[in-house]
């Protein structure tokens, strides 16, 4: 049952031909769709105009978001859809900044090879997490995963050969963007890039088989999935990304250092991740963009109203509160919040009966309901 | 559980190799150099018992509502302010260093019953809200919690350590020279042990013993029964909120001791300060002695204290100079435990 | 079903906002850049003597009539506090001009800045200066130039938030108060952001600063101070801080420090260490990161020079509880009794605390800016009592002596008068007296090119609080000199053993 209902919400993603489906009857009337066209333009406008929008200092953060967000996909593809929570995710990060830093400033490949490389560490760096998933599961791996960004943090990133010691690595720009304004946009072309391939992921073979594991390993096996073969995919493929995203992190700042993949940052992760709601790619693109955001939005609020009651120590504490509401009340997150407008957008009623598909009972954990 | 003999087969192989190789290495390492098998294991053990202090409210709370609580740090720092605050008459910037017989077990008996008290409320208030999503909207519901807290103490009592006592202090000594220094402690290994070992280690037992006990009495049967189904547990009439609320007030209370035990181990204090120096080893420690076994949580967190004290020693004797030896070790013993017992050394399968 | 069609209204109303923010962001910045040019070339001309007449010109005296006699022999030589105090009162521009409105001077101070002021002045704007050659006139205003201070208050490991929002300016207004105008300007502003004890987060938040700011100071964290420095770099904005590590600032030309970096104190303190604390073996404990890397290898090289009997150096890993007794017990067994620690104050006190129990303790000797700070002594006492540690500025005891201004500024303010403060106040009167400098040599059309160029030309800036600096275009780690503190756990502070040593 929950399979099912996962694959129908996969298929609410935007550019999706609802009559290739019979079971889904319902089409929007000429107006509807264009009522719709207009305003996912003005999102898609919006978010190309926004660097020019923003002031020139923060554009950066409009990088950063979209590194984030493309970091939340990449969870995704472990929390929401094999139901594995990963608490080192920033170790694939800097496997992959360094990794292409590396290549690009030590090596003289070109930017494009370097970011490549970088996703194939990342991928590396990922497959023997996998290989330790197919004997432990659940909380247990997900320490292994806290234990391994620790490894990753204290000791990898600590060979001074590669990680250039305290100065850190150069992480030049591609030529072609070498501007604040011009890397959104990369940053921007990869994020659409992850998302159309994460799309044409679920709605394959493989995808559902990744999902299927999820709900349960043994019924999955029984018909016929290759169990080993996946989980090891999953985790290869979610490593990859992050590398990538890691490579592009790289180039924000243009250089990197040991110290910013710190275990903090693998959290924020993970919390992102589930409030923008796991299984859904808008719902997790919203939370990555928003937690890379936020602290700078409560900075301008404090900076530009001078109503606003919160000093910098009140700024942690009240997004920590936020969260906690945002989960009560929404525990599918964001997705859940939104989940109205996400399936108006992709060309699908507003209102629908049974709506429980991003909400709750995402991950499993492979630890069964808790009383 | 999904269990391929083929893969269990070579993993098991890789695994005798692996402890071989490093039983072989630690032996030559000892035998070798001069390192104290005694003194190292003595070090270990004291941070150890901390660990296993926090680890068993982790490994309570898991094992009753399968929740991972992430503030479970913060119950033993907030816990530790109160503590504070009672010996300073609740002033934030005060003295606690000299304090009265009488402060010490009041502020001992708020600080259990607030560490208590703010359990079953994050419980009431939070968990059980979250109980149809998944387990880690629970996690995340209980970091965004700890978080709140870190922040609160960082507003409240600002980022600066204070002077934090032990309920005794110093070592134990048999003799004293004129000056009245200490010339013949109480020393194992060469490692003089304070008075604050003893305390932690003994309430640990303790603690050990009375959730044992526990765990035989009704309410305790009615816990386990709970924790391995709620569905039936509740046909048989047991309250299936009273029972989480039970195992979150007592793993509250649990918390409130390690922060003030854990507290006492340096003899300082600080906003966030369980959560960043003991939770994650803890957490380690109970996952190693396996998540759902109150016993496990306390030998785990033991035995995590003692591998990272040996890798500690053995790196600095050798002068390898491999960066971050602690997480080296913590890495490598994880594997080797949990690819032998992929549920921890005395979990049970779930 | 049809949408709603508020929708589509709120889809126009979108596509309109969007379309009016574009223009208005568009026109706003291009005004703004403007604005700036316009204010700075009038204020130069026709706006600057007039107004500063009385009160800029009294600075620019007395630091021109000090510096061409006194002020460089003076610092050489000013090995003793006492010496130090003496050439202070009519050395420098804002310190001076305290000292004398307040006790004795005041009536001669007062003088000499009515009648010379304003012959020095004209003076100055029309033979001296050259004209700046820089374009870069971000965070100058008419009558204000803006400044900002970068450090950790929330994050990992914060630092104590109030001094540093409190105390960021306490200098300035002071001048202000005095009546003291900063390169005809009569108002300096100062902006402070947290970095979140994040390399990444700082350097956000020097960009953003940089933007509105003239020059940034990073008041603490080693990392973000470097990342800050390496992007200051990259973005061309003078950036100042206490010398912490040099890797990966070495050769930058915007990045100065305002006091010994922790490799050149390496040398200074194992001198210190065979001098005053022979006969006993030396070890070090470093926390074990790249950022040290340089600090142990100025030591090192100290502890061959110097000949200490040195045990070794220990790196201590992060995140883990236990090294704390496997070090002391390391120490103990192999007869050390002098340990250089260089690490977290948290480390440092925890280190303290524990070898106390396995012993008697060790004499602890260090460098840096927080390990001296008084809230170390806050839960460090009594185990790290009589710990010794160079600082680049000296302890409260002392500075009523070397700068009576502080406290009383300070009280007069309201601001917490601690050593952070302090350290912030001193950076505050380099900031000032290369300000004077460039008063001199351009007059006052700030530019950062040429603040740049001019500071690192610059002997000798004397601050009374930081050690004297001397910049020079290949070298931007220009002290030679530390304050020497000592743990007092009877008082609660740090007692100074010696200000200004350059060598023991």
């Amino acid at each position: 049952m929950a399979v099912m209902e996962r694959i129908d919400t996969d298929r609410t993603t935007p550019g999706f031909e609802p009559e290739d489906d019979p079971r889904i009857p319902w089409r929007p009337s000429l107006p509807g769709i264009v009522a719709r066209l207009i305003v996912l333009g003005g999102v898609i406008g919006l978010l190309l105009a926004i660097p020019y929008l923003m002031p020139e200092v923060l554009v950066n953060i409009a990088s950063k978001a979209a590194v984030f967000a493309i970091v939340a996909l990449s969870m995704n593809l472990l929390m929401g859809y094999t139901g594995q929570v990963s608490l080192g995710h920033a170790a694939f990060l800097g496997f992959g900044a360094f990794g292409s830093a590396y290549l690009i400033s030590q090596s003289d490949v070109p930017w494009i090879g370097g970011i490549i490389g970088g996703t194939l560490i990342g991928g590396l760096a990922a497959l023997p997490l996998g290989a330790i998933a197919l004997r432990v599961q659940g909380l247990y791996l997900a320490l292994v995963t806290i234990a391994f960004g620790f490894l990753a943090q204290e000791t990898v990133f600590k060979v001074r050969s590669v990680t250039g010691g305290g100065a850190g690595a150069q992480a030049p720009r591609p030529s072609f963007a070498s501007g604040d304004i011009a890397y959104v946009y990369v940053c921007l072309v990869v994020l659409f890039l992850v998302w159309a391939l994460d799309w044409r992921l679920t709605a394959s073979r493989a995808g559902r088989a990744i999902q299927a594991l999820r709900d349960d390993e043994r019924v999955a096996a029984s018909w016929g999935i290759n169990v080993t073969g996946y989980k090891l995919l999953a985790f290869t493929l979610s490593g990859a990304i992050a590398g990538l995203a890691g490579g592009l992190f790289a180039g924000i700042e243009q250089i990197v250092s040991p110290q910013d993949f710190q275990f903090g940052l693998s959290v924020t992760f993970v919390l992102m991740t589930v409030v923008g709601g796991l299984g859904s790619r808008p719902g997790v693109v919203t939370g990555g963009i928003l937690f890379a955001t936020l602290p700078t939005l409560f900075e301008q609020a404090h900076a530009a109203w001078s109503w606003w009651p919160f000093g910098i120590l009140w700024e942690p504490l009240i997004a920590a509160l936020l969260l906690i509401v945002t989960l009560i009340f929404f525990p599918g997150g964001i997705a859940q919040q939104n989940e109205h407008l996400y399936r108006w957008l992709s060309f699908r009623r507003f209102h629908e009966h049974k709506s429980s598909a991003v909400a709750g009972g995402a991950a499993g954990g492979g630890e069964g309901a808790r009383p | 559980m999904e269990e391929s003999g083929l893969v269990e087969g070579r993993a098991k192989l890789l695994v005798y190799a692996a402890v071989g190789i490093a039983v072989v290495g630690l032996l030559f390492g000892v035998l070798l150099r001069d390192i104290d098998p005694l003194a190292v294991t003595v070090i270990g053990l004291q941070v150890g018992a901390v660990y296993s202090l926090v680890g068993l409210g982790l490994a309570l709370v898991y094992k009753a509502t399968k929740v991972l609580n992430f503030a479970q740090g913060e119950l033993g720092t907030v816990p530790a302010f109160i503590f504070f605050l009672t010996l300073t008459g609740w002033d934030r910037f005060g003295d606690a260093s000299d304090p009265t017989t009488g402060a010490l077990i009041l502020g001992t008996v708020l600080a259990i019953l607030s560490g208590a008290v703010m359990a079953v409320l994050i419980n009431v208030l939070i968990i059980q809200r979250l109980a149809d999503a998944s387990p880690v909207t629970a996690l995340v519901a209980t970091a965004g919690t700890a978080f709140a807290l870190v922040a609160s103490e960082l507003i409240i009592f600002e980022a600066s350590a204070r002077k934090f006592p032990r309920y005794v202090g110093g070592v134990p000594c048999f003799e004293s020279n004129a000056e009245g220094a200490c010339i013949n402690a109480f020393s194992l290994g060469g490692i003089n042990v304070p008075w604050h070992t003893f305390i932690v280690i003994g309430v640990l037992a303790a603690t050990a013993i009375a959730l044992a006990i526990f765990f035989r009495t009704p309410p305790g049967i009615a816990l386990l029964a709970t924790a391995q189904d709620p569905f039936a547990a509740e046909l048989q009439g047991v309250s299936v909120r009273a029972m989480s609320m039970l195992a979150w007030g007592t793993a509250g209370a649990l918390g409130a001791i390690g922060g003030l035990l854990g507290a006492g181990v340096f003899e300082s204090l600080e906003p966030g300060q369980t959560t960043s120096t003991f939770l994650i080893p803890a957490f380690t420690g109970a996952v190693l002695g396996g998540l759902n076994s109150m016993p496990g949580a306390v030998v785990g967190g033991l035995l995590l204290g003692v591998v990272v004290a040996f890798a500690n020693q053995i790196v600095l004797e050798f002068g390898w100079g491999i960066p971050g030896p602690p997480q080296v070790a913590t890495f490598a013993v994880l594997l080797l435990v949990l690819m032998f017992r992929p549920r921890g050394l005395l979990g049970k399968e779930a | 079903m049809q949408p709603p069609p508020r929708i589509i209204l709120r889809a126009t109303a979108l596509a309109a906002t969007f379309a009016l923010v574009l223009t208005a962001c568009g026109q706003k910045e291009g005004v703004h850049d403007l604005s700036i040019a316009g204010g700075t070339t009038t204020d130069g001309t026709t706006t600057g003597p007039a107004a500063t007449g009385e009160t800029t010109g009294s600075d620019t005296t007395d630091t021109t009539g000090d510096d061409a006699g006194t002020d460089t022999t003076d610092t050489t030589g000013g090995d003793d506090t006492t010496g130090t105090t003496g050439g202070t009162t009519g050395t420098t521009g804002g310190g001076s001009t305290t000292g004398g409105t307040t006790t004795t001077g005041g009536s001669t101070t007062g003088d000499g800045s009515t009648t010379d002021g304003s012959g020095e002045t004209t003076g100055a704007s029309t033979g001296g200066p050259a004209t700046p050659q820089g374009s870069d006139r971000t965070g100058v205003e008419e009558d204000a130039i803006h400044l900002a201070i970068h450090a950790p208050v929330t994050g990992a490991a914060p630092l104590p938030t109030t001094s540093f929002e409190q105390a960021r300016d306490t200098y300035w207004r002071f001048l202000e108060g005095q009546g003291t105008k900063v390169l005809g300007r009569s108002k300096v502003l100062v902006e402070f952001k947290d970095d979140k004890y994040d390399p990444n987060s700082a350097r956000q938040a020097c960009r953003e600063l940089e933007a509105r700011a003239f020059i940034v100071v990073g008041g603490g964290g080693t990392d973000q101070i470097q990342a800050c420095g390496q992007f200051a770099g990259v973005a061309q904005f003078p950036y100042f801080s206490a010398g912490v590590t040099e890797e990966g600032l070495t050769g930058n030309p915007w990045y100065f420090a305002s006091s010994m970096t922790y490799r050149q104190q390496g040398p200074l303190l194992a001198q210190y260490v065979s001098k005053n604390l022979s006969g006993q073996k030396v070890a070090m404990i470093v926390t074990d990161t790249p950022n040290f890397d340089d600090a142990v290898a100025g030591w090192e090289q100290g502890v061959q020079q110097y000949g200490i009997d040195y045990f070794e150096t220990m790196k201590h890993p992060k995140g883990d509880t236990s090294w704390y007794n496997s070090f002391a017990k390391r120490l103990y067994d192999n007869g050390v009794g002098v340990v250089y620690i260089l690490s977290s104050p948290v480390d440092y006190i925890r280190f303290a605390q524990q070898a106390k129990q396995q012993g008697p303790g060790f004499q602890y000797v260090g460098v840096g800016i927080t390990m001296g700070l008084n809230a170390v002594l806050g839960s460090g006492c009594d185990q790290v009592d009589g710990g010794i540690f160079f600082s680049p500025f000296p302890g409260l005891d002392v500075i009523d002596q070397l700068d009576p201004s502080f406290k009383q500024a300070s009280q007069a303010q309201g601001a917490p008068a601690d050593d952070i403060a302090l350290a912030l106040w001193g950076i505050a009167r380099q900031e000032h007296e290369l300000f004077l400098r460039y008063e001199r040599a351009f007059g006052n059309d700030l530019t950062r090119e040429d603040f740049r160029g001019m500071a690192e030309q610059s002997q000798g800036i004397e601050t009374n609080v930081f050690p004297t600096v001397s910049y020079t275009p290949q070298d931007h780690f220009g002290a030679d000199a530390v304050h020497v503190l000592q743990a007092d756990c009877a008082s609660g502070q740090h007692k100074t053993l010696a200000t200004f040593k350059s060598s023991f």
